[in-house]
């Protein structure tokens, strides 16, 4: 574990700055999906296909998970693996999926 | 991290010290990254109890009263705020100290200002007789976004704290853990934060 606290490559701050940019048009591009008249199943998979992408942009680029060890990238990932299971099991339950 | 937080929590008067044969700086940041999966299991759960009862609002107001374009302002404040953070995180392991104090506050401005978003609203839900009491929907919106606002204020407080230390030249160089820390922290707010934007308010309207 000692490499934890020596990420060898994090990005430039042009980079950030770049990064941020496409997370400000995506969500641009949530907002106006929203007021937009389509099918619930391509309005829900389009914001959900959004909003992963934003998620793993921030937790891989500004959250540098992308270099870090795979001990903290598997305490995450089981985090968020325990939460879809926690929004699968719970919503199954009450018949609301 | 650089070498920059080689010696992190080392004493400031050159004197060994146990710690430099017990680094427990792997520790602390694998113990962050626990806390912020356990964190996702937390917000998971509300925001699984919100959907459940989303249509539960009785007599009271639905979704339609959510203001999408203040939100959507709020969303930005937010995503810019984790610019900022991960700006400052970087000044911070160029030894710039004078960036690092200006990020480190531009984020604190920014999450005071989400913060202050958050309660204008609440406070206008309110006034439209949306209250906790007044259907299962508006318990668990106001339970899932309030504990969402505790732990922006959470981070406004650690970020407001490292910014006076910083003023009063107490935030040292080699404790870039502690701000990268409270920058995972930081940015584990905005990403619950779009899970939120997306599923409460853009998939509701």
């Amino acid at each position: 574990m000692a490499e934890a606290a020596h990420a060898p490559h994090h990005p430039t701050q042009k980079a950030y700055w770049q990064i941020f940019v496409l997370l400000a048009v995506i969500t641009a591009v949530e907002v106006a999906i929203a007021y937009i008249d389509m099918p619930s199943w391509l309005f829900v998979g389009g914001l959900t296909v959004f909003m992963v992408m934003k998620f793993a942009i921030v937790v891989g680029y500004f959250m540098h998970l992308r270099y870090d060890i795979n001990l903290h990238r598997g305490f995450f990932t089981f985090g968020v693996i325990g939460a879809i299971a926690v929004f699968v099991v719970l919503l199954a339950t009450f018949r609301a999926l | 991290m650089t070498d920059v937080t080689a010696s992190v929590d080392a004493p400031h008067d050159g004197v060994a010290h146990d710690a430099d044969h017990h680094d427990v700086r792997p520790i602390r940041k694998a113990a962050m990254w626990v806390f912020l999966g356990s964190e996702c299991m937390f917000f998971g759960a509300m925001i699984s109890t919100f959907l459940l009862y989303r249509n539960t609002t009785g007599d009271g107001p639905t979704a339609e009263l959510f203001n999408v374009p203040f939100t959507s302002a709020s969303s930005f404040i937010l995503l810019m705020s984790s610019l900022t953070m991960v700006l400052a995180h970087a000044a911070f392991e160029r030894k710039d100290m004078r960036q690092a104090r200006v990020w480190i506050g531009a984020t604190a401005l920014l999450g005071s200002v989400f913060l202050a978003g958050q309660i204008f609203e609440f406070t206008e839900f309110v006034h439209e007789g949306l209250t906790f009491t007044t259907s299962p929907f508006a318990s668990s919106f106001y339970m899932l976004t309030g504990f969402h606002g505790a732990h922006v204020l959470v981070g406004v407080l650690m970020l407001s704290t490292m910014y006076v230390l910083s003023l009063n030249g107490r935030l040292y160089e080699d404790r870039g853990l502690n701000v990268e820390l409270v920058g995972l922290y930081w940015h584990f707010v905005d990403i619950v934060w779009i899970v939120i934007f997306t599923v409460i308010y853009l998939m509701q309207v």
